[in-house]
């Protein structure tokens, strides 16, 4: 072998080694961004939940039967009669 | 100078000591032991190891490899599920009427908690039991491993559960995840929406109709576990999940909510044993308000007779009864064979068809088109109807859409009966002409009168929100239903049947009918349907209205009685709700602001 060759040889292996670390390191990058994504997707199914719970606490809320009874009794409110509606025509 | 041998006796001196070497080597070797068979032995060892080596490599690595590869995938590949929610549905504005929501099932392992533990009593009464039948539930499961205590519990109710169990340290109650459907508006919805069973599928109403694109399907993706049994890679999705598609319905939550607060209130009032009352958007065919009475609640007990649980509106058939004429009179006009000035003589009030006779309530004398709809006279409609043949009865009745399901696509829809022209006796063709002898659903009915209020055309009924108006079919001429609008008007007048129809500042046109009901036994004698179809404004119009109310027993009976102010207040909130300009005449009662002036 001449020393041209033997300095090929040398430099390929230490790629070879560095390629190697970069294989392990990378993996090691992905395993981490992975459990990272498991955590986001079970924080959302989380805020998923909380949220359908808060739409349904709404519907509730605004449920027709209890703000009719609500603006009836505890504020006294009602339907206008006919005399007390204004028609604005454009 | 020293002295050195001659050169030979060097020579002779040094192959002697060779020689003497090679004489001692030799001798040396044939005293010392042979190490040939041991060697020979070990080598063998060796060469068998070396070859059985081989071997196992070759067959592993090339005989087995596609097997153990599978074996070893086994073990660190797994499928899981990625589920997805029940889609929601919501009304044409966008409010939830039913979504799915998390909760947990309360379970418990009967090995690990014996009846016998002191802390069964606190536990009974967090779940709303005595501790006697926990006991019981307990006793009759010992042997099994699992065993639900309350499926889909409220969140109050865990609560309470757990509090006991960590208070009295029971063991083996644990907690499982699954969905529950809520309807957050109750039984207002109950019909139309139906409910789910257990296991999320549809079982009623909408939620059964469209069950499949409600549900969707779960995910599957494989993936990677460690040794501790965790997800470390994500390896490829097998099947990408389809989320349950989410259901827009054409109701509007405002108008189901009045329809539902009047209908029941006068069910109440008249004592009635049902009723069910449907309203229709026109110009789009939308179903604006679909309710019926009795209902249920559809987040609680919906065991019972099936008939809270029908969705009358679409499965229950009824006799229309008068509401029929104006499609009598409007199938005459559209054949030419009478205008709007045609003069009827009707009296003496009765005549006969073959062995039958039809009745009117009083003699109305000679009268013309809209005092026969104004007064509802059975007699004038039902000469009417014998003056067309009936192939071209039939045709009307049938473009209008009796006798054939709607598009709604409601579960368990009735068609309502139409018999064949060529089946039609004299007389069956002179009771239908008044609504005896043919049957349909409050929606059918609703269906026809929006043909009226739409100039003519006839456009699929719809339960979801239609983005376009879909172009319909001219059934009607135009001519002929905006006659027709204009002499229903008077039905709502204090020379009608149902002045109690009238809603103030508007147009509204309609029909009382009020039905005998078709017993086991032929026609009753005491047990009527009331009811009032209808549309509004009768300028523009934008809904058509149909309430049925059923065996009213306080009293009162009559259509114009019992059905028309149900009509009017629903029809009233209706074009209040939805902006609708009024189009009465405004000399009368109303007070009108003018553009830019307060007033």
């Amino acid at each position: 072998m001449t020393r041209g060759q033997l300095i090929v040889a040398g430099v390929l292996g230490l790629a070879v080694a560095g390629s190697a670390i970069g294989v392990v390191y990378t993996k090691y990058l992905s395993r981490k961004l992975f459990v990272e994504l498991q955590g986001l997707r079970s924080e959302r199914d989380v805020i998923d939940t909380e949220w359908s719970r808060l739409q349904l606490e709404l519907g509730a809320w605004a449920s027709h039967v209890r703000i009719e009874q609500e603006a009836r009794e505890r504020l006294g409110m009602r339907v206008p009669r006919a005399e007390e509606i204004v028609v604005v025509r454009p | 100078m020293r002295w050195r041998p001659a050169l030979w006796v060097r020579r002779w001196l040094r192959d002697r000591r060779g020689r003497r070497a090679v004489r001692l080597e030799r001798r040396q070797k044939a005293q010392r032991p042979s190490f040939r068979a041991r060697r020979l032995t070990v080598l063998s060892a060796f060469a068998v190891i070396a070859l059985v080596m081989l071997s196992g490599a070759v067959e592993h690595q090339i005989l087995e490899v596609d097997f153990l590869q599978k074996e070893g995938a086994r073990r660190y590949l797994t499928r899981i599920d990625i589920p997805v929610h029940r889609g929601q549905i919501t009304d044409r504005d966008g409010a939830i009427l039913a979504a799915s929501a998390p909760v947990d099932s309360i379970w418990v392992d009967p090995r690990t908690l014996r009846p016998d533990h002191p802390g069964i009593a606190a536990l009974a009464k967090a779940l709303a039991m005595s501790g006697a039948e926990l006991r019981g539930k307990l006793a009759k499961a010992q042997g099994r491993a699992f065993l639900y205590l309350r499926r889909r519990a409220l969140p109050e109710e865990v609560e309470r559960v757990m509090a006991a169990v960590e208070a009295n340290d029971i063991p083996g109650v644990e907690l499982q995840r699954e969905y529950r459907r809520y309807y957050p508006d109750g039984e207002v919805f109950a019909h139309a929406i139906g409910f789910t069973d257990i296991e999320d599928n549809g079982q009623e109403g909408l939620e059964f109709a469209y069950n499949d694109a409600l549900k969707g399907a779960p995910g599957l993706r494989r993936v990677i576990r460690d040794g501790r049994r965790w997800v470390v890679k994500d390896v490829e999705s097998i099947r990408a999940p389809q989320p349950g598609r989410d259901l827009v319905l054409s109701i509007d939550r405002r108008l189901q909510y009045l329809a539902y607060r009047e209908l029941k209130a006068a069910v109440q009032k008249h004592r009635a044993k049902s009723a069910s009352l449907v309203l229709l958007d026109v110009s789009t065919g939308e179903v604006l308000a679909m309710v019926n009475q009795p209902s249920y609640n559809p987040n609680g007990d919906r065991s019972g007779t099936g008939g809270r649980l029908r969705n009358r509106a679409v499965t229950d058939l009824f006799e229309p009864g008068s509401t029929m004429k104006p499609f009598t009179v409007a199938i005459a006009m559209d054949a030419g064979r009478i205008r709007a000035n045609t003069v009827i003589d009707t009296s003496p009030g009765y005549f006969s068809v073959g062995r039958y006779q039809v009745k009117d309530h009083h003699n109305l004398g000679a009268i013309d088109i809209a005092t026969l709809l104004r007064k509802s006279s059975n007699v004038g409609s039902a000469k009417i109807a014998l003056d067309l043949s009936p192939e071209l009865f039939w045709r009307g009745l049938h473009n209008l859409g009796f006798g054939t399901p709607t598009a709604a696509g409601l579960p368990g829809e009735a068609g309502g009966q139409l018999a064949p022209p060529k089946d039609w006796a004299r007389i069956e063709q002179a009771t239908m002409s008044f609504g005896y002898g043919l049957s349909m659903t409050p929606l059918q009915l609703a269906q026809a009168y929006a043909v009226l209020a739409a100039d003519g055309v006839r456009r699929p009924v719809s339960v979801l929100k239609v983005d376009e108006p879909p172009a319909g079919q001219q059934v009607l001429r135009a001519d002929t239903a905006r006659q027709l609008r204009n002499m229903l008007e008077g039905v709502a007048t204090r020379e009608g049947t149902a002045p109690r129809a009238a809603v103030p500042r508007y147009r509204v046109a309609g029909k009382t009918g009020t039905v005998r009901r078709l017993g086991a036994s032929g026609y009753t004698k005491d047990s009527y349907i009331a009811v009032f179809a209808g549309l509004a404004p009768v300028g523009q119009p934008r809904f058509a209205l149909v309430v049925t109310i059923s065996e009213p027993s306080a009293g009162k009976y009559y259509g114009g009685e019992v059905a028309a102010p149900v009509f009017s207040a629903v029809m009233e909130g209706a074009l209040r709700l939805l902006n609708v300009a009024p189009d009465a005449d405004p000399a009368t009662d109303i007070r009108l602001a003018q553009a830019g002036g307060a007033p």
